[in-house]
């Protein structure tokens, strides 16, 4: 099928479901469920290669608490899950409060490794390499990444000499700010392309009420969707996309499966299983000759003005010789109150609100003191535009930091995602999380931080004190560690069903036209943040969907 | 006792005693036989240890407190002799090198302690429990 999705009307292609006559039937080549990261992405890579998209959206253009959001309540069992802080629903999806930091996955986060179980993805990151390159320009890159080397020269950074069979130096790039946005948005960004494409129809407040399949329960025939006032519409296409982020994609199969007496990828009971995130923490405050290594470890601005963060990761071999996770960690700066800089600020603060700051004779004393450091930082501040006043504490010398983890879990079948018995606004059940923390994921924040206060004490550059709970295993980690909102795994990928829900090119096992996208197909979840590999997988589909329909793909 | 026995290596006390740090270890080191000597030699061993990157830590009641939550956890070091025996193993070089050298080589063979949450080199966290309980001894 070739043009725009249709139902035998005029479309606007970006349209409210509220405006459409009841019981609407729409036909597309593809039907994406979900407007967020990767069913934007998906939708574009389509569109442009002609191929007709209908991407249904259960909220609106704006945040609507009562109208969206609350559909997003669910209970919690385990370490708990912020259900609605975590998760945005609407167009654009929980893009609207990304943080912009982007690395890839490394390679050892894409391997069997036998101290992990059931870990392993059935592809490699060589796979993936090209997906990643692509998806840095849709995350709003300008070009593509420097290699580290590279780029830590045009940062001009000499990182301290750790040991690379300890440590490795990490960079994290952050996604470019927009006009209207402090960083990428894809509602922002594509919003405009796709309400412009004669390809792609958006419906919003389309929220998912279920699948229709064949009596085999073996392919799916139309998903419904439905306002909350009930006005519905019914979608048929050839595909079916589920992209709702790891917990939703997860609840809308399990609820698939109870609509259609059927499995619905779930013969296995893994969906929902291993859920994971990136718990993320203090583990060390950091006291020693910060004004260094705040150079260093820190976030910079190259010069093109992007901004890359420097921590560091557990080397790979160092994970595999000690049966450990993955770990990253990056230095947070409390800045000094006394020092030059700090005082500039305030004064500069004052002077804004139209008064002199009190007590300026000591504070001139305090800036002349620190003068080389406070010209500097304004020679910087004046070449980047960037007000004085806007700087946090990351550039105000400091006498001590905070490290901050950035962990891998490991799966684990009991950590999961499962259907409550109260249900929404819309008559489905809602969802319950029973995350769990384990003992490696511990083990593994105490060594890497072991190593990093090691090495930073053998190179002077400062002495760790370690956080509570990395002193006292009684002390629960999830007192220091949090979530993330990074829900990863509850739709594993591998090429065996026994072992996964899809396979390597995201199609649900034994549903012959579903697939998933989004972070919940991670078999590991790596300690890098999801957004650039869920694009990067998007990507890949897109590119699967488009085979035999698009003459160019 | 003129010399203890550790690792097959013989360290002989006199020897030790006449390590190049200065006062401070000697006496410190010898508080056993000598406790009532220990406020102004003890500041000494607190000294080194701040020259040796322990600064940050203020006080020598904090170091102290280091060198207690250290034998809190290593309870069968709570001996002064023991504890020369350990710190003096191996050594060939002027006592103040000697330290430096096994602090170095703490780091790189992870030899660490952890002691009221500061990660401490093995050497560090004994000499601050050498500390401890030399002032413990002075009464």
């Amino acid at each position: 099928m070739r043009g725009p999705p249709h139902d035998g009307r005029p479309v606007r292609v970006i349209e409210d479901l509220h405006d459409l006559p009841r019981a609407t039937n729409i036909a597309a080549d593809v039907c994406l469920i979900g407007a967020g990261a990767a069913g934007i992405t998906i939708a574009r890579e389509l569109a442009q290669r002609g191929v007709s998209v209908c991407l249904v959206e259960g909220g609106g253009m704006q945040f609507e608490y009562l109208e969206s959001q609350s559909l997003y309540q669910g209970s919690n069992a385990g370490v708990p899950v912020s259900f609605e802080g975590g998760r945005l629903r609407f167009f654009g999806g929980s893009t609207n409060h990304w943080g912009g930091r982007c690395a890839p996955l490394d390679d050892i986060d894409f391997r069997r490794r036998d101290w992990i179980d059931h870990s392993g993805w059935p592809l490699d990151r060589a796979e993936l390499d090209p997906y990643y390159r692509r998806a840095q320009k849709v995350a709003g890159f300008p070009a593509e990444w420097l290699s580290d080397t590279d780029t830590l020269a045009n940062l001009n950074v000499t990182l301290p000499s750790l040991d690379p069979t300890r440590l490795t130096p990490w960079l994290w790039h952050y996604a470019p700010a927009m006009k209207d946005a402090p960083t990428w948005r894809w509602a922002n960004a594509y919003g405009p392309e796709l309400r412009e494409s004669k390809h792609v129809r958006v419906l919003l407040h389309a929220n998912f009420a279920g699948f229709s399949t064949d009596k085999n329960h073996s392919r799916v025939k139309t998903v419904s969707v439905r306002t909350l006032s009930g006005i519905t519409a019914t979608i048929a296409a050839e595909d079916f996309v589920v992209c709702c982020g790891g917990i939703e994609n997860a609840r809308l199969l399990l609820l698939g499966g109870e609509q259609n007496n059927g499995s619905f990828g779930n013969q296995n009971d893994l969906v929902g299983r291993y859920l994971m995130q990136h718990p993320r923490g203090p583990a060390a405050v950091v006291v020693g000759q910060m004004h260094e290594v705040q150079g260093q470890f820190n976030i910079l601005r190259t010069t093109d003005g992007l901004e890359v963060e420097v921590g560091m990761t557990l080397a790979p071999q160092l994970q595999e010789r000690e049966r450990l996770l993955n770990c990253s960690g990056v230095l947070v700066y409390q800045g000094d109150p006394d020092s030059g800089i700090a005082v500039a600020q305030d004064i500069w603060r004052a002077l804004l609100a139209g008064h002199w700051a009190p007590d300026m004779g000591e504070k001139v004393g305090l800036i002349a003191r620190d003068f080389p450091d406070v010209a500097r930082t304004l020679s910087r501040r004046l070449s980047s535009g960037r007000s004085l006043d806007r700087e946090g504490a990351a550039v105000v010398p400091s006498r001590s930091a905070t490290l901050l983890l950035d962990l891998e879990q490991a799966p684990d079948r009991e950590s999961r995602i499962s259907l409550s018995e109260d249900r929404d606004a819309l008559g489905l059940k809602r969802v319950q999380a029973d995350w769990h923390m384990g003992d490696l994921e511990r083990r593994t924040a105490a060594r890497f931080t072991g190593l990093v206060a090691a090495e930073f004490a053998r190179l002077g550059i400062g002495r760790c004190r370690l956080e509570p709970w990395l002193r006292d295993d009684t002390v629960p980690m999830n007192n220091a560690m949090q979530e993330t909102y990074h829900y990863i795994g509850t739709t594993r990928m591998a090429d065996d069903p026994a072992q996964g829900v899809v396979d390597r090119d995201c199609a649900v096992h034994g549903v012959k036209n579903l697939y998933v996208a989004g972070s919940s197909v991670f078999p590991t979840s790596g300690q890098a943040n999801p957004t650039l590999t869920i694009v990067a997988l998007a990507l890949r589909l897109a590119d699967h969907l488009s085979r035999g329909r698009c003459e160019q793909c | 006792m003129d010399s203890a026995r550790t690792g097959g290596t013989i360290v002989h006390r006199r020897d030790f005693l006449r390590g190049t740090v200065g006062s401070f270890l000697v006496v410190a080191l010898e508080l056993p036989f000598h406790a009532r000597a220990a406020p102004s030699t003890a500041m000494d061993l607190e000294s080194w240890l701040r020259r040796a990157n322990l600064d940050f830590l203020g006080s020598r009641a904090m170091l102290r407190r280091l060198g207690a939550a250290y034998l809190t956890r290593n309870p069968r070091e709570r001996d002064v002799d023991e504890l020369t025996v350990l710190l003096c193993a191996g050594r060939s070089k002027p006592l103040d090198l000697h330290l430096h050298e096994r602090i170095a080589e703490d780091w790189l063979d992870l030899d660490t302690a952890v002691a009221d949450g500061w990660v401490l080199s093995r050497t560090e966290a004994r000499l601050c429990a050498v500390l401890h309980m030399t002032e413990d001894l002075s009464g």
